[in-house]
C-alpha cells in the first residue's frame, strides 16, 4: 500500500492457533499487513475476531500453552520477531514497541506508585540511573499532560481518575522513543469527554514523533478521527484492508458495509438501524466456505462451499468475499 | 398524553464515612442534587451524562430502590415514594429494569428458565405449567428459541445473554422499563439487534422506557426525550430533534463534539471542542454551576451563582447563564 514513510512492520501469514480441550481455536489464521513509519492502522472487529491476539502475536506474547503461533513472520525494521529468543524480544518490546491496553486499572499494579512503574523500564532498557529516570519520568507525565507531574509521580495508581492512568500508561509505553505503539481499545473504558482527550494525545504523540499506531478498537467512530488505513478482521480473517475512506464509502466487504450501517449515528436519526442477524461463529467449528456466509445478507451457494481468496479490488484496496469485485451489482440483484 | 412517571426535586446524597471501628461522617457524596424530570406514556426519555453524573441513581431513585432524600415521585398520579411495602410491591410488577453488564446481571448457577420464571414466582403469578409456557413465549419475543429454557448462562454470548435480561424484566408485563446502558457492554453488530429488538417491544407492549447510557448516538436513536445530567444536575432538556440540532448548554456542546462520527470526511472537517480535565468530585461539587471549572464561557457570575433549569427557546431547558445557539 502507498504511504510516505518506510515499512516499519510487515507481518506475513499470521496464523495463531489455540489448543483447548474442545479444539483448535484459529484465532489469527492468514493475516497478513503492513505498517509504515507514522502510519496509523486501525485493525477494527467484534469482540474474538482475533483483532487483539494479533497485536499479542507481533510481540510474541501468547500465553503458550494454550496459544502457538503456528506460521508466518514479523518482521520488524528486517528482523523476525517470532525467530527472536526471549532476551532479544525483551529489547523489542518496551523499547521499540509500545502498547497500551484497554484498562488501564488492570495493566498498573496497585501496589506500587505510578512513578516507579514508569521508571521501571527506563531504567531497563535506557540504562539510566535513578535520579536520571526519575527526571525522566517526570518529564513523560508533563508530556502526556497529567497536571502536577511532580506531585503525582508519587501517587498510587488508585488515587488516578481513569482518564490520568490511561495517560500514565501512554507515558509509560512512549518513555523508550518507540517507533511503534499498539494500542488495544486505549479509549473504550472511557467516557467520551475523556475518550477525546486520548484519542487527542495519541495523535499529537504520533504526529511529534512519526510513531507508527497500530489501533485495535471495535469504534467506527474513533477509527474514523485517527486512522488512515484499516484491516476489518472476521472470525480470525482479514475480510478487509484499505485506506479508511475506501472502507466507509466504498466497502467491498458484507460484512463491513453492514457494520457501517449498523451504528447509531449522532449527525442523523435512523428509524430501524440495520443488523447483521446471528453472532460471530465459534473459532472451533468455523463454516466451511466463507465464516461471514451464514450472516451476509448477499450470500450465494458458492459462498457456503469455498472460502474466498483475499484480492486486490481496485490498488491498495483488499476484500475476501467471492463479490467483491461487482460488489455493489451483486448487491442490487440480491435486494431485487 | 399524560404524564405517566414523573419525578419532583429529586435529592439523594450518600453520606461518607471514615474510620473502620469510630466511624464519623466525612462528607457526603451529592449523587443527585434536586433532579425533576417526567416521561410520557409509551414514550422512551433518554438519560445522558459522564460517569458519576448520577444518572443511574435518578433511575433508581424513580424505582424507589433506594429511598431518596427529598422528592416525590409520581406513578399514574400518585406518589409511589410514601406507599407502604404492600402496596409499593404492587407498584413494582409495572417496573423493571435491564442492567447494563450481562455477564454479571444474570446468576450462573441458574438456568435461563429458572432466571426468567424468578420474577413470577416472587409475585405469586401462575402455575408452574403456566410459567414455563410464559417463560418459552418470552424467549421468542426477545429472539431466542424455547429450548434455550434449559441452558445456563454461559453457554450464551453477549448478545444473547443481554435477550435473557429482557425476556425477565418483560416477564411480569410491565409498563416501565429502565433500561441502564443496556447496550454499552455489547459488540457493535450486535448492539444494533438489541436496540431494535427495544423499540419493537416497545411499540408491540406500549412500553415507557427510561433509557440510560453515555453514548449519546445509542440516545439519538432510541429516545423522544433526552436530558443531559452534570454531577447531579440536569443541565439540559429537550425533545430529542432540538437537543442534537441546536444544544444549548456548554457541557451538551462538548459532549456531542467529543463523540467520534463514523465517517471519515465529516470526522477531519470536524471543530473539536475538547473538555479539559476530568469531572470533580461530586463530594466537594463547584459553586455555583458545577461545569465552570471545565467551561470556555465561564464568567465571574458562573461562580457565584446556581444558573437554573428554564426554558431557553420553546420546549428546550438548559441551565446556563450563557447558553449556546439561541
Amino acid at each position: 500500500m502507498e504511504t510516505n514513510g518506510d515499512k516499519l512492520l510487515e507481518v506475513k501469514g499470521l496464523k495463531t492457533y489455540f489448543h483447548t480441550q474442545e479444539g483448535v481455536v484459529k484465532a489469527v489464521d492468514d493475516v497478513s499487513f503492513d505498517l509504515h513509519q507514522g502510519e496509523a492502522l486501525a485493525v477494527v472487529g467484534e469482540s474474538g475476531c482475533g483483532k487483539s491476539v494479533t497485536a499479542l502475536s507481533i510481540l510474541n506474547l501468547v500465553p503458550d500453552p494454550p496459544g502457538k503461533i503456528e506460521q508466518g513472520e514479523v518482521i520488524f525494521e528486517g528482523r523476525n520477531l517470532l525467530e527472536m529468543d526471549n532476551k532479544e524480544i525483551r529489547q523489542v518490546r518496551g523499547n521499540n514497541i509500545g502498547m497500551i491496553f484497554q484498562d488501564p486499572m488492570t495493566s498498573l499494579n496497585p501496589v506500587f506508585t505510578i512513578g516507579n512503574q514508569i521508571k521501571e523500564p527506563i531504567q531497563i532498557h535506557l540504562g539510566l540511573n535513578r535520579k536520571q529516570a526519575k527526571q525522566r519520568a517526570i518529564e513523560l507525565l508533563e508530556m502526556v499532560e497529567i497536571p502536577q507531574a511532580e506531585k503525582r509521580y508519587k501517587m498510587y495508581p488508585h488515587e488516578f481518575s481513569g482518564g490520568m492512568r490511561q495517560r500514565a500508561m501512554i507515558a509509560m509505553a512512549i518513555s523508550c522513543e518507540p517507533k511503534m505503539l499498539i494500542a488495544d481499545e486505549p479509549s473504550t473504558a472511557l467516557d467520551v469527554t475523556i475518550q477525546a482527550q486520548i484519542m487527542e494525545l495519541i495523535g499529537r504523540l504520533r504526529r511529534e514523533r512519526n510513531l507508527a499506531v497500530m489501533l485495535i478498537t471495535h469504534d467506527l467512530g474513533v477509527v474514523a478521527g485517527v486512522a488512515e488505513t484499516m484491516l476489518v478482521m472476521y472470525a480470525g480473517k482479514v475480510v478487509e484492508y484499505a485506506k479508511i475512506d475506501r472502507v466507509y464509502y466504498n466497502s467491498r466487504h458484507p460484512y463491513a458495509w453492514s457494520l457501517m450501517r449498523s451504528v447509531p449515528r449522532l449527525d442523523e436519526k435512523r428509524e430501524r438501524l440495520m443488523t447483521i442477524g446471528g453472532s460471530p461463529p465459534s473459532l472451533i467449528n468455523l463454516p466451511a466456505g466463507c465464516s461471514f456466509a451464514p450472516r451476509c445478507p448477499f450470500a450465494e451457494d458458492i459462498c457456503d462451499r469455498e472460502e474466498p481468496p483475499l484480492v486486490e479490488v481496485e490498488p491498495g484496496h483488499f476484500s475476501a468475499c467471492h463479490f467483491a469485485m461487482d460488489f455493489e451489482q451483486h448487491g442490487r440483484e440480491v435486494a431485487n | 398524553m399524560a404524564t405517566f412517571l414523573e419525578a419532583r426535586g429529586l435529592v439523594k446524597h450518600f453520606p461518607l464515612g471514615k474510620g473502620l471501628i469510630l466511624s464519623r461522617l466525612s462528607g457526603t457524596v451529592k449523587a443527585v442534587d434536586g433532579v425533576s424530570l417526567d416521561v410520557k406514556e409509551g414514550t422512551t426519555l433518554g438519560l445522558v451524562g459522564e460517569s458519576g453524573c448520577g444518572k443511574s441513581t435518578v433511575a433508581r431513585l424513580m424505582l424507589r430502590l433506594i429511598p431518596a432524600d427529598k422528592g416525590e415521585v409520581f406513578y399514574e398520579g400518585r406518589d409511589i415514594l410514601k406507599l407502604d411495602r404492600k402496596q409499593m410491591q404492587v407498584v413494582r410488577r409495572s417496573m423493571q429494569v435491564i442492567f447494563q453488564d450481562p455477564y454479571a446481571s444474570l446468576n450462573p448457577r441458574m438456568s435461563v428458565g429458572a432466571i426468567i420464571m424468578e420474577p413470577m414466582i416472587i409475585h405469586g403469578e401462575e402455575t408452574k405449567d403456566e410459567r414455563m409456557h410464559r417463560a418459552e413465549e418470552l424467549l421468542e419475543v426477545v429472539g431466542l428459541q424455547p429450548e434455550h429454557l434449559a441452558r445456563y448462562p454461559h453457554e450464551f454470548s453477549g448478545g444473547q445473554r443481554q435477550r435473557i435480561g429482557v425476556a425477565r424484566a418483560l416477564a411480569l408485563r410491565p409498563r416501565l422499563i429502565i433500561c441502564d446502558e443496556p447496550v454499552s457492554a455489547l459488540d457493535v453488530s450486535i448492539q444494533a439487534q438489541i436496540l431494535n429488538l427495544l423499540k419493537e417491544l416497545q411499540e408491540d407492549f406500549q412500553l415507557t422506557y427510561i433509557f440510560i447510557a453515555h453514548d449519546l448516538s445509542v440516545v439519538r436513536h432510541i429516545s423522544e426525550e433526552v436530558a443531559v445530567m452534570y454531577l447531579g444536575k440536569i443541565v439540559e432538556r429537550a425533545e430529542h430533534d432540538l437537543l442534537y440540532s441546536s444544544p444549548k448548554h456548554p457541557y451538551t456542546v462538548a459532549l456531542m463534539s467529543a463523540v467520534p462520527l463514523p465517517d471519515p470526511i465529516k470526522e477531519r472537517e470536524r471543530k473539536r471542542i475538547i473538555l479539559e480535565g476530568d469531572v470533580p468530585s461530586p463530594i466537594d461539587p463547584p459553586t455555583g454551576c458545577r461545569f465552570h471549572t471545565r467551561c470556555w464561557k465561564k464568567q465571574d457570575i458562573c461562580s457565584e451563582q446556581e444558573p437554573l433549569l428554564e426554558e431557553k427557546a420553546p420546549g428546550h431547558l438548559a441551565a446556563c447563564f450563557f447558553p449556546e445557539n439561541v
